[in-house]
């Protein structure tokens, strides 16, 4: 038996040899170097002159609003700013860049694979979140955390598709490390939890 | 340096400076891709060395368009095979044992091995579907079950943590499994 499977394996293997040449060849190791995206620094500084000059004119906004949200943000919740950075929501963004941990809930993707739907049934553990900065780590698993996911206990984190689901009112926010994995989802917008499967399902 | 049209005309000539023109041109990269697989210096060269043999056997009849390409392909060939036989004799197979493992399930099965696949549908296939796959989700598909890398140097290379490597070629494999089962394919 496990030599078959050995034998099936090694036939695809094998099949694998004659993949088109071009995309061979353009995967060639050391073709592709890595370069870290860099910040940009200029849109940082007129965000930030903006928000010092609009800041007190925000929080006269903000004021009347109380319990008001956007979406997958709650009053007050740390966010991760578009400037990378930890800080409460709604408050300015000169934000304090800070360091510390939460729980989160673990969501098991095999069951999903296999069919389970049922997202208690799917939260099955749970880890460590520590953030500082804009760079999350579970488990020792370190990657840039999503702009505006709300940092807070409860988070649910899909360690395989690396991807975040927060709650709130009823629906949920999906927040992909990789946004670029997930081209059929806005990275904060809020679904039905019937949706989000769906959208899982098909990703 | 010569053209490829040059250095196959040589193979059909029975020119043996077919080899060391080969040899200069694609040389390193024939290397590349034989150490990816086996992780021992010596056994990529003598892999290499075999290459050019199996080269010079094929040309003629065969008179490849990417002669880069061509040359990759047997060496991962051999180095595949030779690694096979080495993990056999528990010398140790590098990464051979764990990309097998993590194929084990995609192909499904349909009675007994010996019922041969139609290897060429089945080769056009995998092609389609690898290059319709999103760039980066190809090149990491790419390196890991063409190349044979070692899922920390994909995640080095591109700037990914592991597990994300690891999350990324786990669905491309349920992808290709779903596929493969809906076009029929089973061995």
């Amino acid at each position: 038996m496990k030599e078959k499977k050995k034998k099936r394996a090694m036939a695809l293997l094998q099949q694998m040899g004659e993949l088109d040449p071009e995309d061979v060849l353009k995967a060639a190791p050391g073709t592709t170097t890595y370069r870290p995206q860099r910040r940009r620094w200029s849109s940082v500084a007129v965000a930030a002159a903006l928000l010092l000059v609009c800041g007190s004119a925000v929080v006269m906004v903000s004021l009347p609003m109380d319990g008001g949200q956007t979406d997958g943000q709650t009053s007050g919740m740390p966010t991760v700013s578009s400037s990378g950075e930890t800080g409460a929501a709604g408050s300015s963004a000169e934000g304090s860049s800070a360091s510390f941990t939460l729980t989160v809930q673990l969501l098991d993707e095999e069951a999903f694979q296999k069919g389970e739907t049922d997202l208690t049934a799917l939260l099955t553990g749970s880890a460590t979140l520590t953030v500082d900065g804009d760079t999350g780590s579970v488990e020792g698993e370190s990657f840039t955390l999503p702009e505006g996911v709300p940092l807070e206990d409860g988070l649910i984190f899909a360690p395989r598709w690396q991807l975040f689901i927060a709650q709130s009112g009823g629906y949920y926010q999906l927040y992909p490390v990789s946004p670029e994995d997930w081209p059929e989802l806005e990275s904060g917008s809020s679904y039905s939890w019937s949706e989000a499967v769906e959208i899982l399902q098909n990703h | 340096m010569l053209t490829d049209e040059a250095i196959v005309a040589l193979y059909w000539a029975r020119n043996q400076s077919a080899i060391t023109r080969s040899d200069e041109k694609y040389g390193r990269y024939c290397r590349s891709v034989s150490f990816q697989i086996l992780r021992d210096r010596q056994d990529a060269e003598e892999c290499v060395n075999d290459t050019w043999l199996s080269a010079w056997q094929s040309m003629p009849p065969h008179k490849p368009q990417k002669l880069q390409f061509f040359l990759g392909k047997l060496t991962r060939n051999l180095s595949i095979n030779r690694l096979d036989r080495r993990l056999a004799r528990k010398r140790g197979g590098g990464e051979l044992p764990l990309v097998l493992s993590e194929l084990e399930g995609c192909l499904s099965e349909r009675g007994s091995v010996e019922e041969a696949v139609d290897a060429k549908a089945l080769s056009q296939f995998l092609a389609r579907f690898v290059h319709e796959l999103p760039e980066t989700k190809r090149r990491v598909f790419i390196r890991r079950y063409w190349y044979l890398s070692p899922v920390s140097e994909i995640a080095q290379e591109y700037g990914m943590s592991e597990a994300k490597v690891t999350s990324m070629l786990y669905r491309l494999r349920e992808k290709l499994k779903a596929a493969l089962l809906k076009e029929g394919f089973s061995l």
